[in-house]
C-alpha cells in the first residue's frame, strides 16, 4: 500500500514547511532509524517504536518492545491501540496525526517535532557550573558569618556576661574568697577568652575570675587589690626617708607581671637590684651600703651582726676581715675545737671518750632551714652533770640563776643534816646518825645546821668556780658573802646575717666544717661565718656560666619588713581620692 | 603583571618590608624586658601597633582596587607592598606576641592572620603559575569555541548513532544530556567528573563495537573516534574550570578570613586594656 508521511517543519519566522514522501509498504514502522517508514531522528526515540497496520477494522498502532512506554495514542499513554482518522500518535517529542488520505494514499500521515529536544550547546551550558560564585557561599557571606561569630563568642557575650548577668553590684557583695574560689569556666565564664596568658602558679586559685583583680574597666590593676591579701608587705626603702618613686610610688603590677605562666611573679633579674645599688649613694647619701653589681664578682665581704656586750644587749655589724676578724662576745666560755677532738672527749663517770659531731648540738629547726638554739637541757648535760656532792652523785643542781643554785644547796645540806644519815667523813656525828628515831635537842639540831651551812658554802665555792658554771660561764664575785656570785648574762645571735636568707637544708651536700671551720675554732668568741669567698666558690651572679647563678633575691629580700607596711600607700591614696 | 609585582621598583617592597623585619628583630634581641617577652613591654605595644597598621593597610586594598587612579601609589605599589607587608608580618606579629600562645581572643587573631597570609601566598602562587598553565591548556582556541565543538560532537553523535541499535543510542544520549562541565567547588577544582556521561558512553561502546558487525560495526567505529575526540576536549575545559578555580578559591579563604581577622583583632586590642 502507499503511505504519505508529511513532515512539518517550524522554520524561524513561523511558517510551517512540508516535505512528502510517498512510501509502499505493507505496515507502516515508526523510528529512528532510516528503515522505518515514519522516521523519527530526534533524540528520545528508539530504533523502532511501532507498527501500524491497516486492518479491516480501521487501523491499529503497534507499539514494539521498550518503546511501549516512549508512545501515547490521543494523549493516553498507550503503547498499542485503535487509531483513526485525526488520532494523534505521541513518539517521544513528535506527533504523528492520522490525516484523511488523498490520492493514491491509503494511509496519510502528518509528522512534526512538538515538543523541543534541546538544542546540544544550550543543554550543556544548563548542565554545568563553571564559576565557584555559583556554587560557593559568598565570600561576603562566609566573611560577615565568621565576623558575627567572633564578635558575638569573644566580644558581645563576654561583656554582657561579665557587666551584665554576672557583674556590676551583684559581684561586689560577695564575699572575695568565694568569688576568687568560684569554679567557672569558658564559656559561661566567656571573659577567659581575654587571658593573655596562664595565671602564676600562687594565683592560680582565682585565676578563673578575671574580675577578682580587674576591678573597673580600663583601669590597671590597683595595688589595693595586691595588699587586700598580701597586708604584709611592706616597703623596700621607708618613703618618708627616701625620694625614690621607682621603688615607693611605683604600682605592684610596674615589677609583678602577670600572665606570664610559670614564671616566678616575683623579680629576679640583677639589673633591677644594681641599677640602684651599683651606686647607692646616688639615690641614698646617707646608706652605709656599700655598692654591688653582682654576688659573682661584686659584692661587699659580709658584714655579720654579733653581740658586743651580752650584759647591755647589744650589737654591731663587723666585716669580716682576716686580719681583723670579728667577735662574738657571748659571756660563754666554749671551745668547738675540745668538744670536736677528733679522738673524743672524756664522758664524766663512764671513763669513756665519746667523738661529737655537729649534730650533737645543733639540730635543724623544723624547715630544715636554720637550726634550733643550743639548748643546756638538751645538747650539754649529758656530760655536764652539774652534780656537787660526791656521796650524792645522782643529785644535780638547776641551770639557773645564782639564788636558784644556792636555795639548792642550802636546801640539799640542810635537809642531810636534819634527817642524819650522810656518809660524809668530816661531818658530826649528828649527821653521820642513823636517821629515825629520837628527835634532835636544840644544841644537835644547832650543830647538824652549822654544818649544813659551811658544806653549802662549800659546795657553792666549788659549783661556782671552774668544776660546774665556771666551765661554760663567766662567774664573778660580787661580794664578800658566801653566796655573792654572778653569772654573766648569756647572749648569741640567731643570725649572723639576718639581712639574707641561707637554707642549710640546701646546702647539706658539702659538710658543715667545709664552710665552718669549728675544728680548729680555739675560742668561744671565734665567729665561723666563712667569707664571701667560700660561698663564691659555687655561686656566681646571674650570668654566671661556670658557677650556680644566683641573683640578689636568691639571699636577699626586696620587701624589707623593718620598713613601713605598702598598704600604707593605698590607705593613704585612697584618702587623698576622697 | 604576575611576576613583575614581586620585581616592581627594583623589588622596593621587598626592601622595605626586610628593613621591618630587620628593625623588629634587632629590636626583639636587645630589649630585656620584665618576665617572658610579651605584647605588653613598650617594645610589645610598638610591635602591636606596627602589625596592626600593616593589617589595616593590606586590608584597605580590597577597597583601594576597586577604586582606579586614587592617590599617589599605582595599583602594583599596593599589590606589590600587599605581598611583602603581608609576609613581614608573620615575623613581627609572632615578635610581638614574644612566642606566647594559647587557647584565647588573642592566638585566635594570630592564627587567622595566618591563615589569611598563608591563602595570600596561595593566591600568589596561583597567579604565577595558572594563567600560564591554562593558556597553555587552550591552545589556540578560545574556550567558547571549544564548548561549541563539544557540542557539535553531540549531534554529530546522534547522526551515526541513528541507525544503531538502542542500547549505543542511549548511551549517546546520555552523553548529550547527562555530560555536566564544572559543578559544585570540589568538582571545579578536581578538574575531573569521574561521572562523565561522555566518558563512560565512549567506554561502553568501544566495547560494543567490538561485538558488531558490518554497517553497525563501522558507524560504532566512528562514533567511538567522536566520542573520543569528544572527551578529550571536555577533559580540556574541564582543566581549564580547574585552573579558574583555583585562581579563585583562595579569596574564598583570604577574604572572608580578613573580615574575622579585623574582627579579632579589635577585638584583642580592645580587651587588653578594658582587662589592662
Amino acid at each position: 500500500m502507499e503511505v504519505l508521511v508529511r513532515y512539518l517543519t517550524k522554520k524561524r519566522d513561523g511558517a510551517i514547511a512540508t516535505r512528502d514522501a510517498l512510501v509502499t509498504c505493507e505496515t507502516v514502522r515508526f523510528g529512528r532509524s532510516t528503515d522505518n517508514e515514519v522516521e523519527l531522528p530526534a533524540p528520545g526515540v528508539l530504533l523502532h517504536e511501532g507498527v501500524l497496520h491497516k486492518r479491516a477494522g480501521g487501523l491499529f498502532f503497534e507499539g514494539e518492545g521498550e518503546g511501549r512506554n516512549n508512545v501515547t495514542i490521543d494523549g493516553q499513554p498507550i503503547a498499542s491501540g485503535p487509531v483513526k482518522i485525526g488520532s494523534t500518535i505521541g513518539v517521544g517529542p513528535y506527533d504523528v496525526i492520522v490525516l484523511l488520505p488523498q490520492g493514491e494514499a491509503e494511509i496519510a500521515l502528518s509528522v512534526e517535532l512538538v515538543r523541543p529536544v534541546g538544542d546540544a550547546l544550550t543543554t550543556l551550558r544548563n548542565n554545568s557550573v563553571t564559576r565557584l560564585e555559583q556554587s560557593a557561599i559568598g565570600k561576603r557571606s562566609l566573611g560577615w558569618g565568621a565576623l558575627a561569630v567572633i564578635v558575638l563568642a569573644f566580644l558581645i557575650w563576654p561583656l554582657i556576661e561579665t557587666y551584665g548577668i554576672g557583674g556590676g553590684d551583684a559581684a561586689l557583695s560577695k564575699n572575695p574568697i568565694e568569688m576568687a574560689l568560684e569554679t567557672k569556666t569558658w564559656p559561661i565564664a566567656a571573659d577567659l577568652a581575654w587571658v593573655t596568658g596562664p595565671v602564676s602558679g600562687p594565683h592560680k586559685f582565682f585565676a578563673q575570675n578575671c574580675s577578682f583583680c580587674h576591678e573597673r574597666p580600663f583601669v590597671r590593676v590597683q595595688d589595693s587589690v595586691c595588699t587586700a591579701c598580701h597586708a604584709e608587705i611592706n616597703f623596700h626603702v621607708d618613703p618618708k626617708v627616701h625620694d625614690l618613686p621607682e621603688v615607693t610610688t611605683a604600682l605592684c603590677q610596674s615589677c609583678h607581671k602577670e600572665h606570664q605562666g610559670a614564671a616566678p611573679i616575683t623579680r629576679q633579674d640583677q639589673t633591677f637590684c644594681s641599677s640602684c645599688h651599683q651606686d647607692i649613694e646616688r639615690v641614698a647619701g646617707d646608706t652605709k651600703l656599700r655598692d654591688v653589681t653582682s654576688f659573682g664578682t661584686d659584692h661587699p665581704e659580709f658584714n655579720p651582726t654579733v653581740v658586743v656586750d651580752a650584759a647591755a644587749k647589744t650589737f654591731a655589724r663587723v666585716r669580716l676581715d682576716k686580719a681583723n676578724w670579728p667577735t662574738e662576745n657571748s659571756n660563754l666560755t666554749f671551745t668547738h675545737k675540745k668538744h670536736l677532738n677528733p679522738q673524743g672527749i672524756l664522758v664524766p663517770g663512764k671513763q669513756q671518750r665519746r667523738v661529737m659531731d655537729c649534730a650533737d648540738c645543733h639540730t635543724t629547726d623544723g624547715g630544715g632551714t636554720g637550726y634550733s638554739p643550743v639548748v643546756m637541757e638538751d645538747h650539754c648535760s649529758d656530760c655536764h652533770l652539774l652534780n656537787f656532792e660526791p656521796t650524792a652523785p645522782t643529785r644535780r643542781l638547776p641551770h639557773g640563776s645564782v639564788e636558784d643554785v644556792t636555795n639548792s644547796l642550802r636546801e640539799f645540806y640542810g635537809d642531810l643534816a636534819l634527817r642524819g644519815g650522810a656518809d660524809v667523813e668530816d661531818a658530826p656525828a649528828v649527821v653521820r646518825r642513823r636517821p629515825g628515831g629520837r628527835s634532835l635537842s636544840q644544841e644537835e639540831r644547832l650543830e647538824a645546821l652549822a654544818w649544813a651551812d659551811k658544806a653549802a658554802r662549800d659546795a657553792g665555792a666549788r659549783v661556782f668556780s671552774r668544776s660546774a658554771c665556771g666551765t661554760c660561764h663567766e662567774v664573778t664575785r660580787t661580794g664578800d658573802g658566801p653566796f655573792d656570785y654572778a653569772v654573766a648574762p648569756v647572749l648569741v645571735v640567731d643570725r649572723w646575717l639576718p639581712k639574707g636568707r641561707f637554707d642549710h637544708s640546701q646546702h647539706s651536700s658539702p659538710g658543715c666544717v667545709d664552710c665552718h671551720a669549728a675544728p680548729d675554732s680555739a675560742k668561744a668568741t671565734d665567729v665561723l661565718l666563712p667569707q664571701i669567698e667560700t660561698c663564691q666558690a659555687c655561686h656566681g651572679g646571674e650570668a654566671a656560666v661556670q658557677r650556680v647563678p644566683s641573683t640578689c633575691v636568691s639571699c636577699h629580700d626586696f620587701h624589707l619588713d623593718f620598713h613601713p607596711p605598702m598598704r600604707e600607700r593605698v590607705r593613704n591614696a585612697r584618702v587623698e581620692d576622697g | 603583571m604576575h611576576t613583575s609585582i614581586l620585581v616592581f621598583r627594583n623589588f622596593r617592597y621587598l626592601k622595605i618590608a626586610l628593613a621591618l623585619i630587620v628593625v623588629a628583630v634587632l629590636a626583639y634581641v636587645i630589649h630585656d624586658p620584665l618576665g617572658r617577652p610579651n605584647g605588653g613591654t613598650w617594645l610589645g605595644y610598638s610591635l602591636g601597633g606596627l602589625c596592626a597598621a600593616i593589617i589595616v593597610w593590606l586590608a584597605w586594598f580590597g577597597v583601594r582596587k576597586r577604586r582606579y587612579g586614587v592617590g599617589k601609589l599605582l595599583l602594583e605599589d599596593w599589590a606589590s607592598g600587599h605581598v611583602y607587608l603581608g609576609l613581614s608580618l608573620l615575623i613581627i606579629a609572632t615578635l610581638h606576641s614574644g612566642f606566647q600562645f594559647g587557647i584565647n581572643v588573642h592566638t585566635l587573631a594570630y592564627a587567622l592572620m595566618v591563615l589569611v597570609i598563608g591563602s595570600g601566598a596561595f593566591g600568589l602562587y596561583a597567579y604565577m603559575r595558572y594563567p600560564r598553565l591554562r593558556s597553555i591548556n587552550r591552545g589556540e582556541g578560545a574556550l567558547g569555541d571549544v564548548w561549541a565543538l563539544v557540542a557539535g560532537m553531540s549531534r554529530d553523535c546522534y547522526e551515526i548513532a541513528r541507525d544503531l541499535p538502542d542500547e549505543v543510542y542511549r548511551l549517546v544520549e546520555d552523553a548529550d544530556k547527562e555530560t555536566r562541565i564544572g559543578g559544585g567547588v570540589w568538582r571545579q577544582l578536581s578538574g575531573r567528573d569521574p561521572n562523565c556521561a561522555s566518558t563512560r558512553a565512549l567506554e561502553e561502546v568501544r566495547g560494543m563495537a567490538e561485538r558488531y558487525s558490518g554497517k553497525d560495526a563501522d558507524a560504532a567505529r566512528r562514533l567511538v573516534r567522536v566520542l573520543a575526540r569528544k572527551v578529550e576536549l571536555l577533559t580540556r575545559i574541564r582543566k581549564d574550570i580547574q585552573y579558574k578555580a583555583l585562581l579563585d578559591i583562595w579569596l574564598y579563604f583570604h577574604i572572608p578570613l580578613t573580615v574575622a581577622l579585623l574582627g579579632a583583632l579589635a577585638i584583642h586590642i580592645f580587651t587588653v586594656f578594658l582587662y589592662w
